[in-house]
């Protein structure tokens, strides 16, 4: 592995969360791409324990139209 | 006593009247194997893809518990079969449902009154999803971050550019000893070529040597 991961905290570790709603995209969106994919683990920082919470919450959210799958628009 | 909650999708054409309707009907199925804690309308938002070919929809949440777990799976099927309900979701909570989970709407979408004005809450739903797409200076820090984790582009972290280069730069010169390897390998087979070259003057030597012997024998002949 080339990089050490910039970010050096875990952001539900920093601010004490221990769970993760999926209804809450707000949180949701900052640990997905501006296309609406999963950032890895690497990227932002976050413990695997939270990180697979949180994939979890993402793909829930995705689920029932809260995210989108995709933001690239195809014609 | 298992803890379950769902969200469910509606048309958003309907009137508020039958929307009522709808929640009643399903509180009537659920009442017959479980006991709802919670249901109603979380409002109206704009869904992040089409789905049946609406882009908003009306969202219900609705919280139950239940001990008869093999009920769950005829609810969901009929969620699915259902001709009002666009899409449904169904989990299971850890924990009893905190009152403060069943009143507050957590995303920023939403007022924090279920009877919120379409309008607004439409708006405020445009503006964010703009927002996401456009990965748009408002929130700071993070996705600035976002965009140059995704493209380890030039923007905020020159760290992220100069260990491209370093990569790159290995890269070219693993190319460059390669280069030498095949100059080596050059030289190698230019050594095979004299090593050819010997053998062929080995050779000739070898037939001088040949004829001298027949001219020797044909002058004993005579």
């Amino acid at each position: 592995m080339a990089f050490v991961s910039k970010r050096k905290f875990c952001y539900f570790k920093e601010n004490k969360i221990t769970e993760i709603d999926y209804k809450d995209v707000k949180l949701l969106r900052r640990f997905v791409t501006e296309h609406g994919k999963i950032m890895p683990r690497r990227v932002t920082g976050t413990s695997s324990k939270m990180h697979r919470k949180l994939i979890r919450a993402i793909k829930r959210a995705r689920n029932i139209a809260l995210m989108a799958y995709s933001n690239v628009e195809g014609d | 006593m298992r803890y379950y909650e769902t969200v469910y999708i509606i048309n958003p054409n309907f009137e508020q009247s039958r929307v009522d309707s709808i929640i009643k009907e399903i509180d009537k199925y659920m009442g017959e194997f479980s006991k709802v804690i919670s249901h109603n309308m979380w409002g109206k938002k704009k869904l992040a893809y089409q789905i049946d070919g609406q882009k908003y929809g009306t969202f219900v949440l609705l919280h139950f518990e239940s001990d008869s777990s093999n009920r769950i799976s005829d609810f969901e099927s009929f969620m699915k079969l259902s001709s009002s309900v666009l899409r449904a979701q169904t989990i299971r909570l850890k924990s009893k449902p905190t009152a403060s989970l069943l009143e507050k709407t957590t995303t920023v979408d939403l007022d924090e009154s279920d009877g919120a004005i379409e309008k607004q809450t439409s708006k405020e739903t445009k503006s964010s999803k703009d927002s996401a797409e456009e990965a748009s200076v408002k929130d700071d820090d993070n996705t600035e971050v976002e965009d140059s984790a995704e493209e380890a582009s030039v923007k905020d972290d020159d760290n992220t550019e100069v260990e491209d280069s370093a990569e790159e730069a290995s890269v070219k010169d693993d190319d460059n000893t390669e280069v030498e390897d095949s100059a080596e390998e050059a030289s190698v087979k230019d050594d095979d070529n004299t090593e050819v070259e010997d053998s062929a003057e080995e050779a000739s030597v070898k037939d001088d040597d040949n004829t001298e012997d027949e001219v020797e024998d044909s002058v004993l002949d005579l």
